[in-house]
């Protein structure tokens, strides 16, 4: 009786199945699913914002500086979602104007794609009262201005005989199976790859002497990370000495007690922004203003600074704490490249299939 | 009634002699072999809703043309098929992802029918706390296991130096093939342990016994009379890992990492980090008609090379 031994298969894989997802379905929540769909909150009589965020110690920073102040001062209530740069972007384009969400953070550039797509709204600098005071760098126009400078650099252990110098470190031989890299899912990865090329004779129109570097970085390299916390992982567990990623993270694991240090290279690096946007169609606007407005506040800026190591945009605060090792000082701040994004989202596809290929084992 | 019943196969003595009430027997013994529509209406219209109807967007996006950095174009192409099908390396990202499925599923079975066989053949008092032993796996996510494993594949982790030292493996363990089998078989195996002693469970030992009494060693009746019966099983468990294991995403993501490529992360990062939806839904397709083709071809050898499996 084949059927029936087949139909018994089946019952049997019908009920595994649930005890699996049940066991399983926890595992994917810790990201980027669900809160916001419920977010909506328009009933909802106290008045919230829903902001999306990164959790861990930024969102413990932020919570601190930003959204606690905000709550006491205008009574609204912040509701974190936790959700990344690059979810909350395929979010906003699949929900289109009902993700639920009222303000986005980025910390990609993808900012400049979602402005373009219309996902955020465009904001009139009049409305910013902080707006003067900040650095021109942090501008995007139309919208919002960047409330924190992140610095891409080198987090390198600091018992490392010799520290690195800059991008040629990566390749130096000395270093051979201890550096990790980042894959090309993160804005440093891309940072990397174009700095690559212009150092050999490219350019972000001609990425081909990037890749042929990227082959020798990648032999040289102990691996290639997906996510932050395999990063630290690797540092802390001293299975590798260097990492491209930021100072912020730089900043985060010397926190935690991990003896790292950051290193902007010798042969420049990049800036990226870390902004904050009001989604269009949110129906709180005016309010998601008024945190954006704040978050550009010297103060917060400040604070958000020292607990955080992320480089004010405000050109009137000052880092004074242990965070001053790792943050952009204004002059590097004005020293640093900043990725065309526009030009970069256009070429990622292309960029990020020829780099899976160069890694590949 | 007569005439709602599509499955009365001559109408035509009812349809002449309606006054006459029909046969008792045949109509009732008729209506108990259909589904019943009612209980099925509502988890069917949930799955209709949360599953067929997504599946079936799935199957039309993935006929649309996509547009770096940006929204994809409804459309009609079949290139982000071709450019699945026709490239080597995007194959071979499903070829690793099939042969780490069929590894975690058979690996899978060799550890977990012995302690489902054991478990089943344990004193009474007994079972139940062996049960919940292999469950408690099933109360940490996916995510803090994987992490565990990081740890103890790294190159200085406990896993890799044994390993090291009994000469199997001479490098690490983290972002590699045997790597990701160790996690994913540790991941799956409480699945397969539990399907298994499901119907392990409904073997009468007698029938162990009756071997004996003819003769029979005790491996020789594990293997003709306790593994034949134990199909259906064997079956659903392989499947079920098989299938979980091919489309799983977060251990792979952490244990065999952006240079080692299994088609769910791949379909992640086109979705999620290039906006490429087109190109992810045509690999989401693909995947699922491999897991269904494997799927079909293992139950068909497995049913033709053990004793007992045809019948």
């Amino acid at each position: 009786m084949r059927a029936g031994t087949l139909a018994r298969a089946t019952a049997l894989l019908g009920a595994a199945c649930a005890v699996a997802l049940a066991g399983c379905g926890s595992s994917d929540d810790g990201g980027s699913s669900t809160a916001a769909g419920d977010g909506g909150g328009a009933a909802s009589k106290t008045r919230e914002l829903v902001v999306t965020s990164y959790g861990g110690d930024f969102e413990r920073a932020q919570k601190k500086a930003l959204f606690d102040r905000f709550e006491q001062e205008t009574g609204v209530r912040v509701k974190l979602v936790t959700m990344y740069s690059a979810d909350a972007l395929a979010k906003l384009t699949a929900a289109r104007g009902n993700s639920g969400i009222d303000v986005v953070q980025f910390s990609g550039g993808q900012e400049v794609q979602a402005g373009d797509d219309g996902l955020i709204a465009r904001i009139d600098p009049a409305d910013l009262e902080n707006v003067d005071d900040v650095h021109e760098k942090a501008l995007h126009e139309g919208f919002a201005p960047a409330f924190a400078f992140d610095t891409t650099g080198i987090i390198y252990r600091s018992d490392v005989k010799q520290p690195p110098t800059g991008w040629a470190s990566l390749s130096d031989p000395q270093y051979k199976g201890r550096v990790a890299l980042p894959d090309i899912n993160t804005t440093f990865a891309v940072q990397t790859l174009l700095k690559l090329a212009s150092l050999n004779g490219g350019s972000q129109d001609d990425v081909k002497p990037g890749f042929e570097a990227l082959g020798k970085v990648v032999d040289n390299s102990h691996s290639v990370f997906r996510d932050a916390p395999t990063m630290v992982q690797l540092l802390s567990g001293d299975e590798a000495d260097m990492a491209v990623y930021d100072s912020g993270y730089g900043f985060l694991m010397h926190q935690q007690g991990i003896p790292v240090d950051f290193k902007i290279p010798d042969e420049g690096s990049y800036l990226t922004k870390l902004t904050m946007n009001v989604v269009e169609g949110s129906e709180n606007q005016e309010m998601a203003r008024k945190l954006i407005d704040m978050a550009l506040d010297a103060d917060v800026q400040q604070s958000f600074a020292d607990d955080a190591g992320y480089g004010p945009t405000n050109v009137t605060a000052r880092v004074t704490g242990p965070a001053a090792r790792f943050v952009a000082t204004p002059e590097q701040v004005d020293e640093l490249e900043s990725l065309d994004e526009a030009f970069v989202a256009k070429n990622r596809p292309a960029w990020t299939a020829e780099w899976n290929r160069t890694i590949a084992k | 009634m007569d005439t709602l019943d599509p499955t009365r196969p001559t109408g035509a003595a009812g349809a002449t002699a309606p006054a006459a009430p029909p046969p008792a027997s045949p109509p009732a013994r008729e209506r108990s072999r259909r589904p019943s529509w009612r209980l099925l209406a509502p988890v069917g219209g949930l799955y209709g809703v949360q599953f067929v109807v997504p599946l079936a967007f799935l199957v039309v996006m993935s006929f649309w043309i996509p547009v770096a950095g940006g929204s994809p174009e409804a459309g009609f192409t079949l290139d982000n098929y071709r450019d699945v099908l026709g490239d080597g390396f995007t194959l071979g990202i499903f070829w690793r992802t099939l042969t780490m499925g069929v590894a975690t599923g058979l690996l899978c079975l060799a550890l977990g029918f012995p302690v489902a066989y054991g478990i089943v053949r344990a004193p009474r008092r007994w079972r139940t706390p062996l049960l919940l032993l292999v469950l408690m796996p099933f109360l940490v996510s996916a995510v803090i296991r994987s992490f565990g494993w990081m740890v103890l594949l790294a190159d200085n982790g406990i896993v890799t130096r044994l390993l090291r030292g009994i000469g199997l493996v001479d490098g690490g363990l983290m972002y590699t093939m045997p790597g990701l089998i160790i996690a994913m078989t540790h991941v799956f195996l409480p699945i397969m342990v539990l399907v298994l002693y499901g119907v392990l469970e409904r073997i009468d030992p007698r029938l162990e016994e009756a071997a004996a009494n003819l003769g029979a060693s005790r491996p020789r009746t594990v293997a003709f009379v306790v593994f034949p019966l134990a199909l259906p099983g064997v079956l659903a468990g392989t499947l079920l890992v098989l299938t979980l294991a091919m489309s799983s995403f977060v251990t792979p993501a952490m244990i065999a990492g952006p240079r080692l490529r299994v088609v769910a992360t791949e379909i992640y990062d086109q979705a999620v980090n290039l906006l490429n939806w087109p190109l992810a839904a045509a690999m989401a397709i693909l995947l699922m008609a491999l897991i269904l083709a494997v799927s079909a071809l293992f139950t068909r050898v497995l049913m033709r090379i053990v004793p007992g499996g045809t019948r």
